[in-house]
């Protein structure tokens, strides 16, 4: 609900939730940037089957969590702490985009300042 | 026949039985029409001791009835040889005088337009003296007619027998003259028979008479001449099945051994291309099976009366009816089987 | 005859259980295939897929219904021909397992006849007017449904074979898949009773208790959502699913304001049952179908256990179904009433139940991805209505004083009873956990503000002082509500659809067909056929017959006429 709303503020900059970020990744930023990358090798995640949309930067915690739920099966209460990491970690990417779009949000709006007054 | 034979306890009777026998075969059988004339008369003169009874004032009319039509009729038969030997030297069969022959020898059968006499002698007949009347008669009638006929003539008369003795038979209620009207429908269908094949009409012939003595057989063994004898609830439930089955047979209605003439002329039709007459031919159908069903649903379902003191006990003929009731049924069938 | 079925499908929910057990440990699913006639080119194949999800669905029926039938060995021991109950039963149970475990349409057809028509016969088992017209409402709603799925076989032939679950990847695009999707959607909704359809539900609550427990909380109904979770890779992105939503969500919450109007304990918890079956079909036409099954086993539990706590206040109170006339019976009946508190409160979404699990995951999936303010308006909203009429429930059952008679002898003891419902207390206490640790191999991650986390709760608080604040009436009280008469009797009437669907549909056709009946069948096409014909074949007798009663000489001299009138043509 929260995303609707932040959305909507969003549209007066043209920007929906689907968008890429357009500018320079680094503008802005005192520290150095790095690509993020992937934990979890590639055959490593094709030959656990997991389907495409669960494949992100996260995956290796949700490979661990997968590990644990067969070995713990069917007492699965006890896979809680690698389901807390992995649940973490979600939270953790989805507040970096979450900030990532406010980012480019607010960097349109700037834009728009600068060539408004010039 | 044979039960006519059977009970007939009066040997002149025999001696005139024999007679008409070998009357009809001399008509048939003659290569003149003067001998077809012979055995016409010789017919007549043997039918007429058959039918009289002198203890009964209307089986006398009845005879005397039957003596003038057919006596006239036989009259303006020779009359018409005679013309037609002296006037007429050609072969051609459309002409007039083919339709005077063939309107005389229509009047011996009883076909319309000439069948007036019919159910009024049919009435004052004993059953098994029908049987005779409605089978044996036509024979040389119709052989004869096979002979020298104008088929426009004859169409236009199986026309009118089909309509009369269907429409005739509506408003009946005694048995006789629903099974003569019944005999002159039939006609119709025996007239065109004719037309196409004498051995056609010998088979439509046979079964026709077959079925005529199964339901004369079981209205005489029975002893009932008017249809609200029929409606007696304690009848034995194989006689009644045996007269749905034979008026449904007679009918021409499908698994019955009726349908199969009926069913080898339509395909005559057919492919003579007699369309029109092919429907005129159903429709007369339909109505005779619509009084003969009126006839078997009213026996079959109402609870008219149980009468106490009569009970129809039939155990001596009990072979006969389920004989007949069998035939009816299984002869279509079994004869797929020997002959195809 | 109850005992031995009761045994047999116990044990069919154990091997259920270990075998879904070890099927979801390794990930198996299994795809029988005998093939019973093999033609030329023709074969017709009998195949069943046991995955973990029909594995899981299939030992809660079996469980569901092994303890109904031990209940109805005491609910029902009155009855002369048990027998034939459990055999309905039992059929039932088979009818229902079949569809659970067929990948191909053949067999889902059979499986969904098979339980409209037992569902039929088992809502007309007491032979009464109500039942007979509620059975009528229940098959008609049914076969509407039967007949989408007939045609869905007809359309999936174009593909060459039945078994639909080849065809979902390939196909999605198709001219062909677009109608089978409407179909299979329209069909799904008649067994789950949503909007155009859902007038059956609280009809076929003339079923005896036991039944309407198995029939119409958890299988039958459920069965529509399940064809729609199996079906759910097809129906994700085409537009009628939105349609289903919007259907769905109006089902909810159309229920949820029926439930407060109404007086009788067996159709509030149909009302109650067909709100949970707008919240399954809703979150499933969301996309997310393991939550909508999730939510389907959880509400399978908690609905049972308070059909048959239902039917033990019933019993108890000479067979009066109205909650006006009961009250305080927690204090007599304190077993029963804790199974009916703790499924009340499972079903209102109470913290760590079994109902806390599936419905808090589907109202915080609602709020965490974006949707429609209308959809969020109206999951809470119906959240809240749920808290409503169950606490009302519980103020007039419970808590308020005794309203049938003066002297009274409530009855609890019926062990037979008791221990049936402690068995699904058990699971329903322990089963929304239990299967959420199953179910979801990749967990949701749910990340709301503070107050939007705490929306349920504000919901939930809302609706239970609501709840309490309109079953506080006293005999001085005014029914204010009459003053709107024809609002409150839209909301209070299922919005009027009982109506619509059984008189409004049937009156234009009814009137019309007595018109032609009588001008047409016993009017115009008797003159022109039948009696008229007969009529004028009979004058035409007639007619004829005064020729044939003639005198005899006419006959004769007819003739001779004839040949004279030829004679002359010859001569001419």
């Amino acid at each position: 609900m929260g995303q609707i709303m932040g959305g909507y503020h969003a549209r007066s900059v043209d920007l929906n939730s689907d968008d890429n970020p357009t500018f320079d990744p680094q503008a802005g930023f005192q520290y150095e940037r790095k690509q993020r990358e992937m934990i979890a090798k590639e055959e490593d995640l094709i030959s656990a089957r997991i389907p495409n949309k669960y494949r992100d930067y996260c995956a290796h915690y949700l490979l661990d969590y997968q590990v644990c739920r067969y070995k713990e099966m069917p007492l699965l209460y006890r896979c809680a702490h690698e389901k807390h990491n992995y649940l973490n970690c979600e939270q953790q990417d989805y507040v970096l985009r979450m900030k990532e779009f406010e980012r480019e949000r607010r960097l349109r709006v700037r834009e728009n300042r600068i060539s408004a007054t010039a | 026949m044979f039960f006519f034979i059977l009970i007939n306890n009066n040997s002149n009777k025999m001696f005139f039985l024999f007679i008409m026998f070998f009357s009809t075969l001399i008509s048939i059988s003659s290569n003149s029409w003067f001998g077809c004339w012979i055995g016409l008369e010789i017919n007549l003169l043997s039918f007429i001791p058959l039918i009289s009874n002198s203890k009964n004032l209307l089986s006398v009319e009845t005879s005397l009835k039957y003596f003038l039509t057919q006596s006239l009729a036989s009259i303006n038969f020779l009359f018409m040889i005679l013309i037609k030997f002296s006037l007429l030297k050609n072969f051609n069969m459309n002409n007039i005088i083919s339709i005077m022959m063939n309107s005389s020898l229509l009047m011996k059968m009883g076909s319309a337009p000439f069948h007036f006499w019919f159910p009024n002698i049919v009435e004052g007949l004993s059953w098994m003296n029908n049987f005779m009347l409605m089978t044996w008669q036509k024979i040389s009638p119709m052989i004869l007619l096979s002979y020298y006929f104008n088929k426009n003539f004859l169409i236009f008369m199986i026309i009118m027998n089909l309509i009369i003795g269907s429409l005739g038979g509506l408003n009946q209620t005694s048995l006789r003259k629903l099974l003569a009207f019944s005999s002159i429908n039939n006609l119709g269908w025996m007239i065109f028979s004719i037309m196409i094949s004498e051995n056609l009409w010998l088979f439509y012939f046979l079964i026709y008479s077959m079925m005529i003595f199964m339901m004369i057989s079981l209205f005489f063994l029975m002893n009932m001449y008017f249809m609200n004898q029929l409606f007696i609830n304690n009848m034995n439930f194989f006689i009644k099945l045996n007269l749905l089955i034979n008026f449904l047979s007679l009918g021409g209605l499908p698994p019955f051994m009726g349908f199969m003439p009926k069913w080898i002329i339509i395909k005559f039709l057919l492919i003579n291309k007699f369309y029109f007459l092919t429907f005129i031919f159903m429709m007369t159908s339909l109505i005779i099976i619509y009084y003969y069903i009126r006839i078997i649903y009213s026996s079959f379902m109402f609870n008219y009366f149980k009468m106490k003191w009569m009970n129809l006990l039939m155990k001596n003929n009990m072979l006969l009816i389920n004989l007949s009731s069998f035939i009816s049924i299984s002869s279509m069938i079994l004869s797929t089987f020997i002959f195809m | 005859m109850c005992f031995n079925s009761f045994f047999f499908l116990f044990f069919f929910m154990l091997i259920n259980f270990f075998f879904f057990v070890y099927f979801i440990m390794n990930g198996l699913s299994v795809f029988f295939e005998w093939e019973i006639i093999s033609f030329n080119s023709m074969s017709i194949v009998m195949s069943i897929l046991l995955d973990w999800m029909s594995l899981l669905f299939m030992m809660f029926v079996s469980l569901i219904s092994s303890v109904v039938i031990f209940y109805s060995k005491s609910y029902m021991n009155s009855e002369l021909n048990l027998n034939r109950l459990i055999i309905l039963v039992l059929m039932f149970v088979f009818s229902m397992v079949l569809l659970i475990i067929s990948p191909n349409l053949i067999s889902i057809l059979l499986g969904w006849d098979g339980l409209g028509l037992i569902s039929y016969c088992l809502v007309i088992y007491y032979q009464n007017l109500k039942s007979y017209n509620a059975g009528m409402l229940t098959a008609l709603s049914n076969r509407i449904g039967d007949v989408m799925i007939l045609m869905v076989i007809c359309w999936i032939m174009n593909y060459g074979s039945w078994n639909y679950i080849f065809y979902f990847d390939f196909m999605k695009n198709d001219y062909v898949m677009f109608i089978i999707s409407f179909m299979i959607i329209i069909a799904a909704m008649t067994k789950s009773a949503q909007i155009p359809f859902s007038s059956w539900l609280p009809a076929a609550m003339a079923a005896p208790t036991p039944v309407s427990a198995l029939v119409h909380s958890s299988t039958l109904v459920t069965a529509g959502v399940y064809l729609l979770i199996r079906f759910n890779y097809l129906l994700i992105d085409m537009f009628f699913f939105k349609v289903l939503l919007f259907l769905s969500i109006l089902t909810m919450f159309m229920s949820g304001i029926s439930a407060n109007y109404e007086f009788d304990l067996k159709k509030i918890i149909a009302l109650s049952t067909l709100s949970q079956l707008g919240l399954m079909m809703s979150i499933l036409s969301l996309g997310f179908p393991d939550i909508a099954f999730f939510h389907l086993l959880t509400h399978a539990m908690f609905k049972a256990l308070l059909f048959m706590c239902a039917g033990v206040i019933i019993h108890m109170m000479n067979d009066i179904q109205d909650i006006r006339y009961m009250g305080g019976l927690s204090l007599y009946i304190p077993l029963t009433s804790l199974c009916l508190n703790i499924s009340n409160l499972s079903l209102c979404g109470i913290p760590f139940l079994s109902g806390f699990y599936s419905k808090d995951l589907i109202l915080e999936m609602v709020s965490f991805n974006s949707f429609n303010l209308m959809v969020f308006i109206l999951f809470y909203l119906s959240t809240g209505l749920t808290v409503f009429y169950t606490f009302r429930l519980i103020m007039y059952v419970m808590i308020s004083d005794f309203n049938l008679m003066m002297i009274y002898n409530l009855y609890d003891e019926d062990y037979i009873m008791l221990n049936s419902m402690f068995v699904l207390l058990f699971m329903s206490l322990l089963s929304g956990s239990f299967l959420s640790w199953f179910i979801f191999f990749y967990p949701y991650m749910i990340y709301l503000p503070f107050n939007l986390k705490l929306m349920v709760i504000y919901v939930s608080i809302l609706g239970s002082i609501l709840g309490f604040m309109v079953s506080n009436m006293g005999i001085y009280s005014l029914n204010k509500l009459l003053l709107s008469y024809n609002l409150s009797s839209f909301l209070c009437l299922m919005w009027f659809m009982p109506n619509l669907s059984t008189y409004g549909l049937s009156y234009i056709y009814l009137n019309f067909s007595q018109i032609l009946f009588k001008n047409i069948d016993m009017g115009w096409s008797e003159i022109y056929s039948g009696k008229g014909i007969f009529n004028i074949l009979k004058n035409y007798s007639v007619f004829y017959n005064i020729y044939q009663m003639n005198n005899f000489k006419i006959y004769l001299f007819s003739f001779i006429l004839w040949f004279m009138i030829l004679f002359i043509f010859f001569f001419i």
